[in-house]
């Protein structure tokens, strides 16, 4: 039987891997993936839309979208993470608290990446640390940002300033020259041609004064679980313009196939846990007692609370200049999902 | 020269997963893997020796060379768990805690198998729990046992009784034909052959199966507190033949086990699922119990372990006499 083959674009994601390696399958579709680092992934989407299907920023999917970019986001929201809890500072700073940050140097990666964009929303919210009464430093070069893409000017207000091309989020941070910068990502070590932590790592600096600025990740984790109700999403996936005009029935069909592939992992996620960590099925249970069974539930009835902070945020932050309808952002026949 | 070929049987474990895929090579030695599932690898190598390197149950090991089985060990042991943690309990036995065991029926899938050893000598020594004071069912047949292939019969003073074909630890526990059994092991769910709570489940209410520690991870703690190791179910052995005629394997496969090791110590973190949200958090808790190394090789850093696991086998008249480590390890690897 035919189907129809669509490139496909995603970092490796547990929950989305079975779909990519085959182990489900969306019905009538064939994937055709390309395993690719997010920062690479959104840059080479937004500048030149090379795939039909693929991972996309939040953030710069909301900015796109208000400019006019033609694609159409699917409700599923694999990539969830307590974003705010991966700040680092420097202790010669004098902070010892996240509400000690105000009038201090912050390093984002890109200003407009969805993990920036919550950990202002959280920081500002929650710990009463202005955007406006902090310094930001970003990593990424224009050329290479996904902000160059879709048209980025420092928000009106803002102090912004570039990272010289020469150093980075983790040289400056152990050198002093910041204050606090969201290091500590799992991807922190993986290659990628756009950001530059791998590259100059900042490995003769004394690392032991960059300490984690929530000591206690998994107190300030239930804490925000309870006050907030979602664990903040990075990525969603989106199908290209062209591609949805001419085959709509993709958009159901892949959502099922995303569907399908979480609940793969999740049947085998307790006997993933590497042995080496003993208590596996103890850690998972206590995630679980924090998050609930499903921390990354997919549709959009499931993700309205998070969706709408999510434009708050990125509206209140200059990013957007109007909240768009949660209606307008997912394809048609995903909405009731 | 060609690389010397051989044959390597073992359970999927991720300290030995290079070595089995290739990324670790041992000096000179091209492996052959073939993966299997340990009652099933057992049972084959105690009864065929059909594989030149092979995954080995401790205590049958023990068991083994005590009759004289042409085998000597390697000190590599990546497989630990907490084995009397896992223990299951039916609620209606009126045990509240691991102390009340005592005139109760235990379930086990082979009576000598390593994890019954750890679990009878744990019970007893910590817990009062007297072998011989309690009634053990075994699941295994006598022809698909390990017991079967060593000429196990049961110890004198035991109340010993095999589980019925058509039942099995699940069935037998769910339904309250045993007090205790341990079904919350990682295995218990991998179909095999040989052990028929795989595939035989039962279907009685399982909100009556609670576990004999329902903190684990507090018991864990005591337990490394009491005796310094975690205990150890598997080993790796060479066939007489083999060790015989190759000299320097020993030392070659010892080294190539270690550098696995350590390979996949190094990207633990990493592969940890991201869904437990606090991988780094949770890696930082398991070092606090148990070091930063809970899978220690060699025989000076399993002093302890190796001496408990000998009394135990001998106290549980398993072997009869206290094995020496130099009967059970290869000469070469004795200062290690």
């Amino acid at each position: 039987m035919p189907k129809l083959k669509l490139s496909f674009i995603s970092a490796f994601n547990e929950r989305v891997d079975p779909l990519m390696k085959g182990a489900v399958e969306a019905e009538g579709i064939e994937i055709v993936p390309t395993y690719s680092h997010p920062s690479e992934t959104f840059w080479r989407q937004l500048k030149f839309q090379e795939f039909e299907v693929g991972e996309m920023s939040m953030s710069s999917y909301l900015i796109a979208r208000e400019r006019g970019f033609d694609i159409i986001a699917l409700p599923v929201f694999p990539s969830r993470r307590l974003f705010h809890t991966e700040l680092s500072y420097n202790t010669d700073c004098g902070i010892t608290k996240p509400e000690d940050l105000l009038g201090k140097r912050i390093g984002v990666g890109e200003y407009q990446q969805t993990a920036a964009l919550w950990q202002r929303g959280f920081l500002e919210h929650d710990f009463g640390v202005s955007q406006y009464k902090v310094h930001w430093y970003m990593e990424r070069t224009e050329e290479l940002s996904h902000g160059g893409q879709t048209g980025f000017t420092p928000p009106a207000g803002i102090s912004f300033q570039r990272i010289p091309t020469d150093k980075s989020l983790a040289s400056m941070l152990v050198n002093g020259e910041l204050d606090v910068a969201a290091i500590n990502s799992p991807w922190k070590n993986m290659p990628n041609v756009i950001g530059r932590s791998h590259r100059i790592p900042g490995s003769d600096g004394d690392w032991s004064k960059v300490k984690l600025l929530f000591t206690d990740r998994m107190a300030e984790g239930k804490r925000f679980f309870q006050k907030w109700g979602f664990l903040p999403v990075n990525h969603t996936y989106t199908v290209r313009g062209d591609i949805y005009k001419k085959y709509p029935w993709v958009a159901f069909n892949l959502y099922t196939g995303f569907v399908k592939a979480k609940a793969y992992f999740n049947a085998k996620l307790a006997d993933s846990i590497p042995s080496g960590l003993f208590f596996g099925k103890e850690y998972l249970t206590m995630t679980q007692e924090m998050f609930g069974n499903d921390p990354y539930p997919y549709g959009v009835k499931g993700n309205r609370k998070m969706l709408e902070t999510l434009i708050d945020f990125s509206h209140e932050q200059g990013l957007i200049t109007k909240k768009p309808k949660i209606e307008e952002l997912f394809a048609k026949s995903t909405l009731d999902l | 020269m060609a690389d010397l070929t051989l044959s390597f049987v073992s359970n999927f474990n991720e300290r030995v997963e290079p070595l089995m895929n290739g990324t670790v090579k041992a000096d000179g030695i091209e492996i052959i893997p073939t993966y299997s599932h340990p009652s099933e690898t057992f049972w084959r190598q105690l009864k065929f020796q059909e594989f030149q390197v092979a995954e080995m149950s401790m205590s049958s090991f023990l068991i083994a060379r005590s009759r004289g089985a042409d085998m000597i060990a390697l000190p590599v042991f990546p497989s630990r768990r907490f084995f009397h943690a896992e223990q299951s309990y039916h609620v209606d036995s009126g045990i509240k805690e691991p102390g009340d065991l005592n005139g109760k029926r235990i379930g086990v899938g082979e009576y000598q198998q390593t994890a019954a050893l750890w679990a009878r000598g744990v019970l007893e020594h910590d817990f009062g729990v007297s072998q011989f004071k309690v009634h053990w069912y075994m699941e295994r047949t006598d022809e698909l046992s390990h017991g079967g292939a060593t000429g196990f019969t049961p110890p004198p003073g035991i109340s010993f009784h095999r589980i019925p074909p058509d039942k099995s630890m699940a069935t037998m526990l769910v339904d309250h034909e045993i007090d205790v059994a341990p079904i919350a092991s990682h295995l218990s769910r991998a179909v095999n052959v040989i052990d028929r709570s795989t595939h035989i489940r039962g279907s009685g209410d399982w909100s009556k199966v609670q576990p004999l520690f329902p903190d684990e991870i507090g018991e864990a703690k005591r337990f490394v507190a009491t005796h310094g190791f975690v205990p150890v179910n598997h080993t790796y052995i060479i066939r007489g033949d083999v060790y015989r005629e190759q000299a320097g394997i020993a030392v070659k496969l010892y080294e190539a086990f270690s550098a696995a090791k350590e390979q996949m110590a190094k990207t633990l973190l990493e592969r940890i699922p991201e869904a437990l949200q606090f991988a780094p958090e949770y890696l930082a808790m398991t070092r606090s119990i148990l070091g930063d190394d809970p899978f220690p090789y060699g025989l000076k850093a399993n002093q302890a372990m190796l001496d408990t696991i000998v009394s135990y086998s001998h106290e549980q008249g398993l072997t009869p006499r206290k094995m020496k480590i130099e009967e059970l390890f290869a000469a070469e690897t004795l200062d290690s």
